[in-house]
């Protein structure tokens, strides 16, 4: 470990020599970032990394199950087991994917499940991301740079290697690829996460793509190159929202969509990762649900845990809501990125009054969950001291055939002492995450 | 990879432009520096007719700080390399994390150059990681599709700056013969009657710089 | 672009389809059962026409479908962006009182009803993507209007509602109204003209509000104005007997 903490600054001249950037904007103008990194990686052992597989796979293969029954038969509305409000008016169910079957009927191809680890050393799931969750290839390239940067670190411990990344996408997008090759859809250079974009094409041998180069004809999609030549396209890895994606479909003033591409989806000549829809089953109101859909599709009792969570919806949630408010963090179900998350005891007495009335007339779109005392990590400080800091996890679970967890995952960590909010959005930071083959 | 399309052809050939627009101008720019040390402290004056630039500087020492560093300058060296960025950013799974880490070390160096104390000769390094890239781009990129692209865009940067710069005749007609190498290896759609009329024109001495430079602008329509 | 179908309540017959100088295009069906019309011209172009003709047989039955499993359209219960409903709508179905009124397609007669003498016709009031509720705080407004106030309302007491996109007898633009899903059968009301649909009514497609059904959708690469125009013309032809 010493050797990190030693190489500190070599790695960052890494980071920086290969652009290990995410870009953010600030004041309407478009800046990239150094995404900050921490030498000292988080350790999981080889043991509890297959109590967390297990768990994961379970969880990931329940919410496949999920959105392959939410736009086909609906029986988990049928038989009561989720509300049908929670269902039809959340932002992330497209009706135009109903009664859509995507190639080999995997939704979720690459989810990013967030994790916190408490005091007590239980793990529990923060929150799933079935849309297109980032992040993967910061922990990568740190691996690359840092094997690099300090190889006796590796050399004395028995760490798995992370690197097989882009391996494991490429069998992913292989495997639903409906004839053709694979492409990563990406906005454009001005995405926050246009680095991640590249850099998985390039180790995954798939082309990178903005929406205006590739066409759909008679239902099928083409990639159109300078001599006016055409090659189809089989799989869409797309770094765009659902709302983008086709203009022809969803959003209509999208240009960085495709038109069409959704009737090429349809039809069953392309496959999308992730598919179209699965906002249904990461909102945060459904969540709640998710231990209950284990259970339903699984016929099992979820082996990780959700933070405890309560729905103001249902009445006696809302009783203890109001009762606990101080102890609470409530969160809005149409926010992500760490924003629109609310902690009850930091609210003045008149705002916490404003926010109960909108509480209490729009249950729908709160959650309230217990504060999770977060087992800290140490970052290596500026004076060169550690210092605990509050992390996540987000694991990577990716679906072929199987599904698989990627032996290593995006840790990110809150650089203010104070603050539990670790987006790269607000200023946090990542670390690698070390799985040990014993 | 095999496949390029318009836009991504676009950023290759303007990839090459950049690099040698930065490389060709930070060279002409240190010669002209040394000038005017002592024998001409005026000629920023003609570096900026021949490069073909409005001479907004005023002062030898304000052009010496303005014209490799000043960001807000679209004719600055620094603007030259950031748009050489802007095109390599987007082909970084065709030109590779490695090749592109040179472009960024480039913008690194000026960054240091322009804060340190002796920019002239921090500025050096830029010039090296330049040729890194290009030696990068020769090393390590199979496609040679897309190292013909790139380069014909640089060929044709090179011919442009030196017809500007009047260089030798001979110069002129070497860079000429490499460019057209270029270009007909890269595929580009070009103007076939540009490259008849420059051809004869070669046969010129001494060459007619400015209708040269003239013609091969309109030789790559976009 | 959509086409027009059969359905319990029409049959068309004799479709013909000139799209500008382009022979191809593709047909696919959406969730909603509307055919839609697609394709792609490639190249510049500085016009784009589509001309569609054919005939409807009308006035078949009274409603447009029926379906064994309503529940398979209980997404359709779910508000919109543009039916959400604010204040002014929410006021606006108390006043309704439609609990003292049993059944669904009651209710929604009601519903028809009273909006259509409550809210004026005014075709400079609102804008093309206006939502219901500031619609009904202005108090006037086009058909697009009407028919998304109606299914805010129906929504609201949790009818199952569709918007419809169609024509109706003489020249004109593209009319707008609604369907409602009571007892398994789907029902066709006009809140602007205060009418049961009819033999009158020519439908071609549905979707959850007017963004899902827009009579004509896509988009172009280049720097130019565009100008759009539609016109729709029908007229009755007399029943062949043979």
């Amino acid at each position: 470990m010493k050797e990190l903490i030693k190489n500190a600054e070599t790695i960052n001249r890494l980071l920086a020599r290969y652009g290990v950037k995410f870009g953010i904007y600030k004041d309407g103008t478009f800046k990239e970032q150094l995404f900050p990194f921490d030498p000292i990686p988080r350790i999981i052992s080889n043991g509890e990394f297959q109590y967390l597989e297990k768990g994961l796979k379970q969880r990931v293969n329940a919410l496949n199950c999920f959105l392959s029954d939410i736009y086909g038969e609906k029986r988990i509305v049928r038989d009561g087991v989720i509300p049908e409000e929670f269902i039809y008016s959340a932002k992330g169910f497209l009706p135009p994917c109903d009664g859509v079957t995507p190639p080999k009927n995997i939704y979720s191809h690459i989810s990013g499940i967030d994790l916190v680890q408490s005091k007590d050393d239980n793990w529990y799931i923060l929150e799933d991301n079935l849309r297109v969750p980032s992040g993967a290839s910061y922990p990568m390239i740190a691996r690359e740079l840092q094997r690099r940067s300090a190889p006796d670190a590796f050399s004395s411990n028995s760490v798995i290697d992370n690197r097989n990344y882009a391996d494991m996408l490429k069998e992913v997008m292989d495997y639903v690829n409906t004839g053709g090759i694979n492409v990563i859809l990406s906005p454009g250079r001005y995405n926050a996460a246009f680095f991640e974009h590249s850099y998985l094409a390039e180790k995954t041998g798939a082309v990178l793509s903005t929406g205006k180069e590739i066409v759909c004809e008679n239902d099928r999609l083409y990639y159109i190159d300078y001599l006016g030549r055409k090659q189809r396209v089989g799989a869409v890895y797309r770094r765009i929202s659902d709302e983008y994606l086709d203009p022809m479909t969803f959003y209509e003033d999208s240009v960085i969509g495709i038109p069409h591409i959704f009737e090429a989806y349809k039809k069953g000549n392309v496959a999308l990762l992730n598919a179209p829809g699965n906002g249904v089953a990461d909102d945060k109101g459904i969540y709640y649900f998710v231990p209950k859909m284990i259970k339903y599709y699984l016929g099992e009792d979820a082996i990780l845990k959700n933070a405890p969570t309560y729905l103001p919806y249902y009445e006696d949630d809302m009783r203890y809501v109001l009762d606990k408010f101080d102890n609470l963090v409530i969160k809005d179900v149409a926010e992500a990125g760490g924003y629109g998350v609310v902690f009850g005891s930091s609210l003045s007495k008149e705002k916490k009054e404003a926010f109960i009335q909108l509480l209490k007339s729009e249950p729908r779109r709160f959650i309230a969950q217990e504060v999770i005392d977060f087992y800290d990590l140490d970052i290596l400080g500026t004076d060169g001291t550690q210092v605990p800091r509050k992390a996540d996890l987000r694991a990577f679970v990716l679906t072929d055939g199987e599904t698989k967890v990627w032996p290593s995952g995006l840790t990110r960590f809150s650089r203010n002492p104070d603050s539990f909010i670790v987006n790269s959005s607000q200023g946090g930071g990542f670390k690698d995450t070390w799985v040990l083959s014993r | 990879m095999g496949i390029i399309t318009v836009d991504k052809s676009d950023h290759l050939f303007w990839l090459g432009r950049y690099t040698e627009r930065v490389y060709t101008t930070l060279k002409y720019y240190f010669q002209s520096a040394d000038k005017m040390i002592d024998a001409n402290p005026e000629y920023y004056g003609e570096f900026c007719r021949k490069i073909g630039i409005p001479n907004a500087y005023g002062t030898r020492e304000k052009f010496l700080r303005a014209y490799p560093f000043d960001e807000t300058d679209p004719n600055s060296i620094i603007s030259s390399l950031n748009r050489a960025y802007d095109n390599a950013i987007v082909m970084r799974d065709y030109i590779g994390t490695e090749t592109m880490a040179y472009i960024q070390l480039a913008i690194d160096d000026i960054h240091n150059a322009k804060n340190g104390s002796a920019a002239l000769a921090d500025l050096m390094l830029t010039l090296d990681h330049i040729l890194a890239f290009w030696g990068c781009v020769n090393d390590m990129i199979d496609d040679e599709q897309i190292r013909n692209i790139i380069k014909l865009g640089k060929g044709l940067e090179r011919l442009d700056l030196y017809l500007s710069l009047d260089l030798p005749d001979n110069d002129v007609r070497r860079e000429y013969r490499r460019m057209k190498q270029f270009l007909a290896k890269s595929k580009l759609r070009y103007d076939e009657s540009v490259i008849n009329t420059v051809d004869n024109m070669m046969t010129d001495d001494p060459l007619n710089h400015p209708n040269l430079k003239k013609l091969l602008r309109n030789l790559i329509n976009e | 672009m959509f086409l027009p179908q059969d359905t319990s309540r029409q049959t068309i017959s004799g479709l013909s389809i000139h799209i500008s100088d382009k022979e191809d295009y593709c047909v696919s069906e959406d969730n909603f059962g509307n055919k839609k019309l697609y394709g792609l011209i490639e190249g510049t172009h500085d016009r784009f026409n589509v001309t569609i003709s054919g005939e409807a047989q009308t006035g078949l039955d009274i409603f447009e479908e029926y379906t064994a499993n309503p529940s398979a359209y209980a997404f359709l219960k779910a508000q919109t962006p543009l039916t959400a409903a604010g204040d002014c709508i929410r006021k606006y179905h108390r006043n309704l009182e439609l609990e003292k009124i049993a059944g669904d397609y009651d209710k929604a007669l009601c519903m028809m009803n009273t909006l259509h003498y409550t809210f004026t016709y005014d075709t400079e009031a609102t804008e093309v993507h206006e939502t219901a509720e500031n619609a009904l705080a202005l108090g006037r407004g086009v058909c697009q209007d009407y028919a998304h106030i109606m299914l805010s309302l129906l929504r609201m007491e949790g009818i199952p509602a569709r918007y419809v996109v169609g024509m109706t007898l003489g020249e004109g633009a593209s009319h707008a109204w609604v369907e409602a899903l009571c007892n398994g059968y789907w029902y066709g009301f006009d809140p602007t003209d205060n009418k049961l649909v009819n033999a009158d009514y020519i439908r071609v497609s549905c979707g959850r509000d007017s963004s899902d059904c827009a009579v004509i959708r896509g988009n172009f690469y280049g720097c130019v104005t565009q100008r759009q125009t539609e016109k729709v013309t029908v007229s009755e032809k007399e029943q062949e007997h043979d």
